[in-house]
């Protein structure tokens, strides 16, 4: 055991100890760049000077390198080694104006600003030779070393030249106190992160792949194994609001309680790892864009509350909000009926040009391009911002955001462990990493890793963090929610009130679909259309009335429903559209078909085609000659095939009425 | 010749050196220092050669091209033993001259003949030339009189005998015991007393220990110790196998430039040699004392002569220094017990043994004992390698040995210790030069360079070049030296370039300040002292460059400017046809003018000009 004296204070510890280690012993911190506990000491910051008296004789030293002696009296901050040291984190800070350990350090030692000029800001590297040594005492591996000497001198490879053990080790990595190794020619940086984001990556594309893939393939076939509804169902907010809109418990959305339970474990993953539009928005755009003011993003809680206000009031008319009818729908009503038209042009009732069928049936084209201009105002925000849509207006998105500021896993940072302080602000897509804390919203923050993986060392944590995290910039004030809860009441209300109820007789829906429900459960999705094999299915615009909006219609002129076909209930997420066995699907009443007499040309054509036995026969029409298709309203369920095969140029003879819609005559 | 393995064989062998040694036969040698081989010494050897044959008298002379004779701004040097005439500036035109005359007739060939500037007149014999009178030469005494190729040479002036003295009479102590009290001190710049330094050695534990020859020499101007190991390498080794002696080691290293090629082809000879005689080797003349002895070329870098840069070199790795928190006599080269001593050191070291320490010991002040050579350069008569006692002044050195200075103006400032030393003024001259008064005046001995500046020399300007220097061989590795020197020498090129500011003295001092104290090793710790020393002795030179923009010597270009002294001025024109930048204008016989705005201040004006019209200011 040796004795010596530091700022006073006797300390005994064993021969061979060093000076720092003594002070740190007893609690007195030198500051150093270039030391670490499981490397050799290495003297080259020179930014840990103490001065040592040794037998009288006074000198500064560095102390990461000297050992104890018995007797020395050491003084931490004595003027000269204060002066000196000063002088050390200026020089260094003049080199590396922009690393944030040495603004720090530079800070407490009372340097607001390096002392002087610096011509290349961006330099990074201190020289502290902590990889180096690394690569030597740690990786065993020797393959970076210190080049050349004075101002040209840097770490680097042989001759620069990438090496291939270098891609493997990445041992040095942490080590490296800013950030500069990333930098190291022939040094491949791989954040412990790297894997993790790989993942998520593979993940985030499996599922988009996927999901195109079910609104591609899915078909009267191929519902039951795997159905296009199968995101929706997982969908959070869906299952939320509809459940809320509906006052029941919907079987086929437990899926999306999952989700939610999910979310409070794990935070917005389902922004981050599964919503195909997130995977699409992830993949362009500018991180960072500070012309946007923070204040934005509670737009997304705004529309939140006016979402779940008016599902309160039984009215889902905001779903077409919902991100995965916002992109479903276009692929299901535009897209892929384009390609199809491409393809094979739908067969055309004889007698009718596309163009005349079109006419009879006013406002609804076989393709929807309106469709489309929901997912291209998304997909162009993205320009301005990456995951604008994300970040400022996803209703979805703020409520797994709502939810995961209460989930179990949070990201934080180790600020000790942290190397290159502010390397993750700009990798995060929300931007929502502070660079004065390097802390983040969790309401924000998407688990995304991708600050996990540019971190070059653990510094960047994901883990659990029970306190829920509230007090952000963006968090949305008890005034605001109030505010859009009475936006959604008043909305829900207006749409909802007569005024705007349309009085259209032939707004038919789906089969099964009780209207009065089906708009407090119907999330516009369009999944129906898409599965609808004759394309009987088209989503409304606003002949229908303002509610609604991009729900359903089943248009026989276009298409009749099929008396084979249950797809639409099959594949509704939150089954507006009941899910019907095809038995009782082939007894739901959709309208009924009537017969405008002065039209009919008597072809009888509707006769031979009615799939419903007895629903409609041939028989004679007082004061009219001849044999006219009667319709026998209790059978008739209005699948419309009647009017469908009707001949008759424009508006056929033979139409079918919603239920309760009165007829023309 | 077979290995000697005896003492007795040894003497045997040097008598028959002797015998044939005949000291008043005829003999000529040519200085082959590296300074006159570059101005033709090998062709005036030649020549001779041919000369002598010619005249039938290649066996009555002996003709020698021999190490470096000092007096370097008069080569190439010719002296005729063994009345040891003395001439200079020899070409080969003038060799049959030399030989008809001087070695057939014996008079000398007065145009070759050095005349002494203060008295006008010529001086004949070599030991009269003021600039050899006034030294006192131990360590270069036989530079110029033996091939350093030939160990026979190096036998006939007693070369070692002091080796045989230490193995066969001495006990390693009691050769510990004369290097303490000759009081010498390492010569490689600190002054550590070399006895001490072995002493430490020997007393370390374990077998395997090394001695070290520091020959790196990197300061711009100083050649000492190259010479010395040209010129006289067997003495070197010599000096190095008692050292090992002494501390019990049994291998060894010279650490030498490889830009050095002529010293390093003469050592490499040398150990050859010695080998092949037994000197090196196993069981060295039978003592049972074994000891290799191996040369590593160092790459040429300055901080490669640091101590603990040397050994990681030969070690194998950069060459960069580390904390020397245990000495290196405990652990240096792969962490066994090391001496490193500087070339002067060990050539010291037979000279010791063979006169004992009281001969050294009464050379010299009270706390530096011996002689050291310096190299004299600068703005002075006569440049060359002077070796004096420790404790001559600086005055006899340049005045007196060094002739004065060349322009004929006033002596500003010599600059002391190369690159790392500081610049001491005219008022300090007489200074005794001893290790702790450089060190009071603000200097170092370093390795003994001595540059001499006058009045024609900018201060700033001087402390800038050193600071570059060093800058520029720093090795980079801690914060203060790399980071400390380039801020300082950023500072001092705005200075020179008219853009300094209130406060860069200061600034200058104080980053120097944390240099000294925070640098790792003494390169960073001493590369402020050129900067140092100059403000301490010229601030107002610093502050006429800061506050006037004026540059007080007439150095800096930017702060100059050229003129025509009108009443001087005859318009001869030649100032206009040399002028590189058409910048001076004039009619025949008018006074001319020259364009400030084209002058690019490169001075040539001025040196054309016959009649003194040409300012500067
Ligand atoms: C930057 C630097 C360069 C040095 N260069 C030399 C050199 O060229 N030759 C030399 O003998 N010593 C040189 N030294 C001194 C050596 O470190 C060491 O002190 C010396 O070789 C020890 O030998 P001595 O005791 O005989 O002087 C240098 C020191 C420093 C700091």
């Amino acid at each position: 055991m040796v004795e010596l004296t530091i700022n006073g204070q006797k300390v005994q510890v064993e021969e061979g100890t060093t000076i720092l280690e003594a002070a740190r012993k007893v609690g007195i911190e030198i500051p150093t760049l270039c030391s670490h506990p499981d490397l050799k000491p290495y003297g080259a910051c020179r930014v840990c000077v103490v001065e040592v008296n040794r037998k009288g004789r006074s000198v500064v030293s560095t102390s990461c390198d000297y050992p104890v002696e018995e007797g020395m009296e050491v003084k931490t901050d004595s003027p000269a080694a204060t002066n000196t040291r000063k002088m050390m984190i200026d020089l260094l800070l003049s080199r590396c104006p922009n690393v944030r350990p040495l603004q720090l350090l530079a800070k407490q030692y009372g340097i607001e600003k390096p002392s002087f000029p610096t011509d290349h800001p961006e330099e990074d590297c201190i020289l502290c030779g902590l990889c180096v040594r690394a690569c030597d005492e740690v990786a065993h591996k020797n393959v970076i070393g210190l080049v050349d000497r004075s101002q040209a001198r840097k770490v680097s490879t042989p001759f620069d030249q990438p090496s291939p053990e270098c891609a493997t080790c990445g041992k040095c990595i942490p080590y490296c106190p800013t950030g500069a190794i990333a930098h190291v020619p022939g040094i491949q940086v791989k954040g412990v992160g790297g894997l993790w984001v790989r993942l998520r990556q593979v993940v985030q594309l499996g599922l988009l792949a996927l999901f195109l893939y079910l609104v591609w393939n899915t078909t009267r076939q191929g519902v039951e194994a795997l159905p296009i509804n199968l995101f929706s169902r997982f969908d959070p907010l869906m299952a939320f609001v509809s459940m809320l809109g509906s006052k029941k418990l919907i079987a086929n959305m437990i899926p999306g309680l999952v989700t939610i339970v999910v979310t409070l474990l794990l935070g917005r993953v389902w922004c981050g790892w599964i919503c195909p539009l997130g995977t699409v928005l992830n993949l362009y755009g500018p991180n960072r864009n500070p012309r946007i003011p923070d204040k934005l993003r509670q737009v997304k809680y705004f529309l939140l509350f006016a979402f779940i206000a008016a599902a309160l009031l039984g009215s889902l008319a905001l779903m077409w909000l919902d991100p995965i009818t916002i992109f479903v729908r276009p692929l299901a009503g535009t897209i892929y009926p384009a390609i199809l038209q491409k393809q094979a042009p739908v067969v055309i009732p004889q007698g009718l040009t596309t163009k005349e069928r079109a006419a009879a049936v006013p406002l609804r084209p076989l393709v929807h391009p309106v469709l489309v201009i929901p997912l291209v105002i998304v997909l162009v925000l993205n320009l301005f911002a990456k995951r604008f849509w994300c970040r400022y207006l996803c209703p979805l998105g703020a409520w797994v955001a709502f939810l995961s500021k209460f989930s179990w896993i949070k990201r934080y940072v180790d600020k000790k462990i942290c190397l290159e302080w502010g390397r993750c602000v700009p990798s995060c897509p929300m931007d929502t990493i502070s660079y004065a804390d390097l802390s983040s919203d969790p309401g924000e923050c998407l688990m995304c890793l991708d600050c996990l993986g540019v971190c070059p060392a653990d510094a960047t944590k994901f883990g659990p963090q029970p306190k829920p995290g509230f007090g952000y910039r963006y968090d949305p004030s008890r005034r605001q929610m109030l505010a859009s809860l009475v936006v959604g009441v008043g909305g829900a209300a207006l749409l909802k009130s007569d005024m705007l109820k349309s009085k259209y007789p032939y707004q038919l829906r789906p089969p099964g679909a009780k209207e009065d429900e089906f708009l407090s459960r119907c999330i516009r999705c369009g999944q129906c259309v898409k599965v609808c094999p004759n394309n009987a299915l088209h989503l409304a615009l606003f002949e229908a009335g303002l509610e609604s909006i991009w729900s359903p219609l089943l248009i026989p002129r276009i298409g009749n429903c099929d008396y084979d076909c249950n797809a639409c209930g099959q594949v509704c997420p939150t089954q507006a559209i009941p899910k019907l066995s095809l038995e009782e699907k082939r007894k739901a009443k959709i309208g009924t078909a009537v017969v405008d007499f002065d039209k009919c040309i008597r072809c009888l054509l509707c006769v031979q085609k009615c799939p419903v036995k007895g629903a409609l026969v041939q028989g004679n029409v007082p004061g009219r000659k001849g044999k006219y298709p009667i319709v026998n309203p209790d059978v008739c369920i209005g699948c419309g095939t009647c009017e469908f095969v009707c001949p008759v140029k424009d508006e056929a003879a033979i139409r079918v009425h919603a239920p309760g819609a009165v007829p023309r005559t | 010749m077979p290995r000697l393995t005896s003492r007795a064989e040894f003497e045997e062998w040097r008598q028959s050196v002797l015998a044939s040694w005949e000291p008043s036969k005829p003999c000529i040698t040519v200085c082959g220092g590296t300074g006159c081989r570059a101005l033709g010494a090998k062709e005036v050897t030649a020549a001779l050669g041919r000369e002598l044959k010619k005249q039938g008298l290649q066996d009555k002379v002996d003709l020698k091209m021999t190490g470096c004779h000092g007096f370097c701004e008069r080569g190439p040097l010719v002296v005729v033993y063994p009345q040891q005439i003395f001439y200079q500036g020899v070409t080969a035109e003038d060799v049959p001259d030399i030989v008809s005359e001087t070695l057939v007739k014996g008079n000398p060939v007065e145009r070759k003949l050095y005349v002494d500037p203060v008295t006008g007149q010529p001086v004949v014999h070599e030991p009269d030339v003021p600039f050899y009178r006034e030294q006192k030469r131990v360590l270069m005494k036989y530079n110029g009189l033996i091939i350093p190729t030939k160990i026979e040479d190096y036998i006939a002036i007693g070369g070692y005998q002091a080796l045989c003295k230490a193995l066969f009479e001495m006990t390693p102590e009691q050769v510990i015991e004369e290097i303490k009290r000759s009081g010498l001190r390492g010569r490689g710049g600190a002054g550590f007393p070399t006895g001490r330094k072995w002493e430490e050695c020997r007393r370390a534990d374990g077998d395997v220990k090394y001695v070290i020859c520091n020959a790196d020499e990197g300061d711009p101007g100083a050649y000492q110790d190259r010479s010395l190991v040209e010129g006289n390498p067997h003495s070197i080794l010599e000096g190095i196998i008692i050292g090992a002696y002494a501390v019990g080691a049994h291998e060894g290293f010279i650490y030498i430039r490889h830009e050095y090629p002529l010293a390093v082809e003469n050592i490499t000879r040398a150990i050859e040699q010695a080998e092949a005689y037994g000197l090196l080797g196993k069981n060295i003349l039978g003592s049972g004392f074994d000891f290799t002895f191996k040369v590593h070329r160092g790459a040429g870098a300055f901080v490669c002569g640091e101590s603990s840069a040397l050994m990681r070199s030969i070690e194998g790795y950069a060459g960069e220094p580390r904390a020397k928190r245990i000495h290196a006599t405990e652990k240096g080269l792969w962490d066994r017990p090391t001496v490193l001593n500087n070339v002067k050191t060990w050539a010291s070291v037979p000279y010791i043994i063979n006169n004992g320490a009281d001969w050294f010991a009464q050379m010299g002040t009270a706390t530096s004992k011996g002689t050291m050579v310096f190299s004299l350069v600068g703005k002075v008569n006569n440049t060359g390698l002077v070796e004096v006692p420790m404790g001559a002044t600086l005055r006899h050195l340049v005045f007196d040995i060094g002739g004065g200075i060349s322009s004929g103006k006033k002596c500003k400032a010599v600059q002391t210790g190369g690159p790392s030393g500081g610049c001491i003024p005219e008022r300090l001259l007489d200074l005794p030069v001893d290790y702790e008064a450089l060190t009071e005046a603000g200097s170092i001995m370093g390795s003994g360079g001595l540059i001499v500046m006058d009045e024609d020399t900018c201060m700033v300007d001087v402390a800038r070049y050193f600071l570059h220097f060093t800058m520029e061989e720093s090795c980079g590795k801690c914060t203060a030296c790399r980071e400390g020197s380039r801020r300082m020498y950023e500072i001092l090129e705005r200075i020179v370039h008219g853009k300094g500011q209130e406060g860069d003295v200061e600034r200058l001092q104080e980053i120097g300040e944390a240099m000294i104290a925070g640098s790792l090793c003494a390169l960073g710790r001493m590369a402020p002292n050129p900067v140092l020393s100059t403000i301490r002795y010229f601030r107002d030179e610093y502050e006429a460059h800061i506050r006037d923009k004026r540059c007080p010597a007439a150095v800096c270009k930017d702060l100059i400017t050229f003129s025509v002294i009108a009443e001087n001025c005859t318009g001869c024109g030649v100032c206009l046809r040399n002028c590189p930048q058409g910048a001076i204008t004039g009619e025949k016989k008018q006074v001319h003018h020259i364009d400030p705005n084209k002058c690019i201040r490169c001075g040539i004006c001025r040196e054309v000009c016959r009649f003194n019209a040409i300012k500067v200011e």
